[in-house]
């Protein structure tokens, strides 16, 4: 491919994406601003698990957090839902930050355990804090737009996606990211480099989950409702399967993968109840097989991804 | 009885043997001399394929074993006794000997070889419901030759069985090694301690980044003016 | 006695009871970290799948209930090795860059998608499969049900039969000598990459059996089994992951503070006082209670 026909490409799909909601109808005005969260949050739990090593299950914990919050410093408070994210972006980072601290004293398993653990103990506290959560109702809200068109709103995510993108791409190109994948490859190395490996893991923990709880804040002030559902180990697959789809631990992978995955389950959808257990054999396939990313596996380049296969071998 | 011809071998992306070419013949104590980090255990963990063999080739019995499974080469006739022995340190010394004799199948053969070796080493015998881990630095080691003597190895590979022992305990590990090389068992030893090594053994090779550059008899080696400076200290 | 000290010792006893249940689920899991040195995520999922294969064996085929959790052991072993076969192997082929993570990724995939398969085959709704026994027994403390208390003494029995293997037969010893030091195994002639799917579907059906010893009191449904696992990993962390004697002693120690979180704080949430102790006790001491690395 040569550069001028790489260029007109990324135009040509920079004005589709740009203009989707003239031409793509308001179901799929819907899949679009569904896409644009998901690429926040997958997005962001690259970079912590990714880029930093630090492997969490609880991102979409801070997603739902970040509903929670926002909808309920709207809906108890009656302020602005700008506000609200802007709160609840707070609050996710707050206690990714909490988490991160629990996590900075335990290595390998037993860190990704406590983020389970974490993510499931979340989980039941929403359901069963039913005062203030209602419950597996979920909590209805408040709409960040008056009317039912969805087209503001794909904008407004579209902006927001894009600054997120560039926050992660800034942090990833700078000495900060940098030293993110030293702590990645070699914990004790960096360590005797001099780094502060707890500072830096501590920001990433507070920065992605900040990231995931103002992209959750957004999606219930757009869909008006927030429940349990978007708390679960279902969920967080689906995160997952986004950034392996696309390749962990490279920029561009997740952002495919969130919108390949998010448009594939759409389609998936007419299997009706087989969904879900056809979507989980698609994830099962391509860990076992393209665990670098289906990217790498048709680009042929080979992609400094997080899971990829050894060129050589000891 | 063994030979390597050429065996490269890599850790990622760092060479660690550039085409190491041995001959140990039937009955001798071969030793292998090269400071830390030349490829000595690496050549061993080849051998019984622990360590994937990116080139060359190595032959045991006329027979080519190179990046065969671990359990099929032990199979074969070879034992290996690790640097740092490595006994398993929850299990029980009894239980460390049951865990060397995997493949020996019949109860009765497995109950024989147990007491045999109990014979050899009565010290073990003493504490055979120990925790492995519990035994002294000795002990240990003596529990690692009889671990990896229980199965019968017609080739023994030891990787510096020496190290980190007091000197009493260092003569009796050489006696035990001169001992079954009298029985019959063809021995491979690794040693920091060339003076030791070169005391028992037939004939020695001495390795250096990854090659061998120096083969011989144990009188052709001391004389060797290189191998005095460098292993011998003089 | 007061109110308090009785409900204490109420939920101390039943507790008690069905805490070795989930040690005997904790054992499992322990052998597969000891031999492969990876957390199963599934774990939970394989109790699920053993709670389904005794509901269909007990309810559907009307084979005996204590016959059913043998059925099941059997059923989750083989999806235990077949699995092992098709998803695990290449953690251990030296293709792959971080297996550890490779490992959690995909048990954590299997959790979802097992816990997905189930619901167009036996639906979303909870089952039941058939009690072991009729009636109750007093405790003086507490009325146990007799499929609880029968329960118990099975996982109690399977438990004992488990340990009595590892430390006796020929495969135990393999399976211990490669959680000890797996090249110093292979040494030994024990071909240690083939021992994976032995031990991965010796620990599944012991969840499984798990599943179904509890089927017939707690229901079956497609995410029963998430409960279940956070427990088990709460007991692996409380007796020191890959201890066996630990994980024993992590289920009883898991069903006092249980007993202890009702009284003192709220029964609501009982199932998540394993996050509180997992927290807990890594905080104090980072390595579990009994910090062996090994299982013994």
């Amino acid at each position: 491919m040569t550069k001028t026909t790489r260029t007109v490409l990324m135009l040509l799909l920079a004005a589709a994406v740009l203009t989707l909601p003239m031409w793509a109808g308001t179901y799929w005005t819907h899949i679009g601003v569904l896409c644009c969260y998901y690429v926040i949050v997958v997005s962001s739990w690259n970079l912590l698990v990714g880029y930093a090593g630090q492997m969490s299950f609880a991102q979409v914990s801070f997603s739902s957090l970040g509903g929670y919050v926002s909808t309920l410093t709207a809906t108890r408070l009656g302020l602005h839902p700008v506000i609200g994210m802007a709160f609840g972006a707070i609050v996710g980072a707050f206690v990714g930050y909490l988490l991160g601290i629990l996590c900075l004293r335990m290595r390998g398993v037993y860190h990704s355990l406590t983020t389970l653990a974490f993510a499931e103990a979340f989980r039941t506290m929403l359901n069963l804090e039913y005062k203030i959560t209602r419950g597996s109702l979920g909590l209805l809200g408040v709409q960040l737009f008056p009317g039912t068109s969805k087209t503001p709103y794909y904008y407004v995510g579209l902006l927001l996606a894009v600054l997120a993108l560039l926050l992660l791409y800034r942090i990833i190109r700078s000495p900060v990211g940098f030293t993110l994948r030293a702590i990645r490859e070699d914990q004790t190395a960096a360590s005797v480099a001099g780094v502060p490996l707890a500072r830096y893991k501590l920001f990433v923990f507070a920065l992605t989950a900040g990231m995931a709880a103002f992209a959750g804040g957004f999606l219930s002030h757009f869909l008006g409702v927030v429940t349990p559902d978007w708390a679960t180990q279902s969920a967080m697959s689906f995160i997952l399967a986004m950034a392996i789809m696309g390749g962990l631990g490279t920029f561009v992978g997740p952002i495919i993968g969130a919108v390949g995955v998010e448009v594939l389950v759409e389609y998936l959808r007419v299997l009706g109840r087989y969904y879900m257990s056809f979507f989980g054999l698609i994830v099962l396939l391509m860990l076992r097989f393209a665990p670098g990313g289906l990217l790498a596996l048709f680009s042929g380049f080979k992609l400094p991804t997080f899971l990829r296969r050894r060129a050589s071998q000891g | 009885m063994l030979v390597l011809s050429d065996v490269e071998a890599s850790y990622g992306d760092l060479r660690a043997l550039n085409g190491v070419s041995l001959r140990v013949e039937k009955g001798e104590i071969f030793a292998l001399l090269g400071a830390n980090g030349a490829g000595k255990s690496t050549t061993l963990r080849c051998i019984v394929g622990l360590m994937k063999v990116r080139g060359g080739t190595i032959e045991f019995e006329g027979r080519r074993i190179e990046n065969q499974t671990t359990s099929t080469i032990v199979k074969s006739g070879i034992g290996l006794v690790f640097e740092g022995r490595h006994v398993f340190p929850e299990l029980t010394v009894l239980e460390n000997l049951l865990a060397g004799a995997y493949l020996v199948k019949e109860a009765r053969a497995v109950e024989q070889r147990t007491q045999e070796l109990f014979e050899q080493f009565p010290r073990l015998a003493e504490r055979k419901s120990q925790q492995a881990g519990s035994l002294s630095g000795g002990e240990q080691q003596m529990l690692a030759i009889a671990r990896a003597l229980i199965a019968k190895p017609t080739l023994l590979l030891m990787d510096e069985p020496s190290m980190g022992l007091a000197p009493k305990v260092v003569d009796e590990v050489f006696r035990v090694v001169v001992d079954l090389n009298q029985k019959g068992t063809t021995v491979l030893l690794v040693e920091q301690n060339a003076r030791r090594a070169l005391e028992v053994a037939h004939h020695a090779s001495v390795l250096e980044s990854g090659q061998v550059v120096l083969t011989g008899t144990p009188a052709e080696l001391l004389q060797n003016r290189a191998v005095q400076t460098a292993y011998l200290g003089m | 006695m007061s109110a308090g000290l009785s409900m204490f010792l109420s939920y101390l006893v039943s507790g008690v009871i069905i805490g070795n249940i989930y040690g005997l689920m904790a054992l499992g899991l322990t052998i597969i970290l000891g031999v492969m040195k990876i957390v199963n995520f599934a774990h939970g999922e394989f109790y699920m799948l053993g709670g389904y294969a005794a509901y269909v064996s007990s309810i559907k085929l009307g084979i005996d209930p204590r016959l059913s959790i043998l059925v099941a052991m059997g059923v989750v072993f083989i999806i235990g090795v077949i699995v092992e076969r098709g998803l695990l192997t290449p953690l251990y082929a030296g293709k792959l860059d971080r297996p550890g993570d490779y490992a959690l990724l995909m048990t954590f995939a299997l959790s979802v998608f097992l816990m997905n398969v189930v619901i167009p085959i036996f639906g979303p709704y909870q089952k039941s499969s058939a009690p072991l026994a009729e009636g109750s027994v007093n405790l003086g403390v507490v009325m146990v049900g007799k499929t609880r208390l029968i329960a118990s003494l099975v996982s109690i029995l399977l438990m004992a039969i488990l340990l009595v293997a590892l430390k006796k037969t020929r495969l135990g010893i393999a399976l211990r000598a490669i959680a000890a030091d797996r090249d110093a195994a292979a040494v030994c002639g024990i071909d240690v990459n083939r021992m994976n799917p032995a031990a991965f579907g010796i620990g599944t059906a012991m969840a499984a059996a798990a599943g179904a010893l509890l089927a017939p009191s707690f229901l079956v449904y497609p995410a029963c089994g998430t409960i279940a696992a956070s427990k088990a990993n709460a007991i692996l962390v409380l007796g020191g992951m890959g201890s066996t004697k630990g994980a024993i002693v992590g289920a009883l120690l898991l069903g006092v503070f249980e007993a202890l979180g009702v009284l003192f704080l709220t029964p609501g949430y009982r199932d998540v006082y394993g996050f509180l102790v997992i927290v807990l006790v890594l905080l104090i001491k980072p390595t579990g209670l009994f910090g062996s690395q090994e299982f013994s």
